[in-house]
């Protein structure tokens, strides 16, 4: 099977050691092609429509990220997980677009 | 904060927070390269500084190497640190000794990653918008890999990678 056309890993976030803030609500992954062409997965990171700016600077972003994408890596799956952070209400309305 | 990579950091966190209200899509662009490129350049500085030395009499000698890095070179080197140990071809593994990658190495693995992707999103799809939350914790994420850099440089699993980074196509298959 070719790489984009196998389905993207699935996580469950109640069982991954995420920070309590800013608050993940959720994650969508999907197949994506890098720049380079290479067949990888899109990791989008949304997190709570109250999380400021500020918080989007502290080290519970990075530590979100970091449990998210290595449980992405942990399924096994070879493809690199790039990730989005961003809002909830931001991914939706990324997608109405 | 001082040296070139921090100044390009400084820029790309001024350009992100520049527009109070709706942030101009050019600015957060702009934002996303100078914060890949810091890390990039500081990558530079540090493997070269690991290679050649970091005293000031030995700054010509740094520029010499400092010009024969790729983008793709760092980008494949990273990509096998991301994986930690088992990522690494057998060569690698046998200096490593019995030690992991750590953890802030494998997160600076991933984030050149992040970060050299973004900043071809950023400069070439312009259908592609931007948030500032997200560049924000992007340039957050290079500030402390800088960190990182400047306390870890005697760590071994650092020094090796600093000096992967600019042979990764003529070792990775040892």
């Amino acid at each position: 099977m070719h790489p984009r056309e196998q389905p993207p890993p699935s996580l469950d976030l109640a069982k991954l050691k995420l920070p309590g803030k800013p608050k993940v609500r959720r994650v969508v992954i999907e197949p994506y092609v890098d720049h380079t062409g290479g067949d990888e997965l899109l990791v989008w990171i949304l997190f709570d429509d109250a999380t400021t700016d500020r918080e989007f600077m502290s080290p519970g972003v990075r530590e979100a990220e970091r449990v998210i994408m290595d449980a992405v890596m942990a399924t096994g799956d070879a493809r690199f997980p790039y990730t989005r952070l961003l809002r909830s209400r931001e991914y939706r309305r990324r997608r109405a677009c | 904060m001082t040296g070139y990579p921090e100044r390009l950091l400084a820029q790309a966190l001024h350009l992100a927070e520049r527009d109070r209200f709706r942030p101009e899509q050019a600015n957060l662009r702009r934002a996303v390269g100078a914060t890949y490129y810091a890390l990039f350049h500081a990558l530079i500085g540090a493997s070269c500084a690991e290679l050649v030395g970091s005293g000031t009499n030995q700054r010509g000698l740094r520029a010499l190497p400092a010009r024969g890095y790729s983008h793709t070179e760092m980008e494949r080197a990273s990509r096998a640190f991301a994986q930690g140990r088992n990522g690494l071809p057998h060569g690698l593994r046998t200096i490593l000794g019995e030690s992991e990658i750590t953890t802030p190495l494998r997160d600076l693995a991933k984030l050149l990653q992040l970060v050299q992707e973004a900043r071809h999103k950023a400069d070439y799809d312009l259908t592609v918008g931007w948030q500032r939350s997200g560049v924000i914790a992007r340039i957050t994420a290079v500030a402390s890999c800088l960190e990182y850099l400047r306390r870890a440089r005697t760590a071994n699993d650092l020094r090796i990678y600093l000096v992967s980074i600019l042979v990764w196509n003529r070792i990775s298959n040892r």
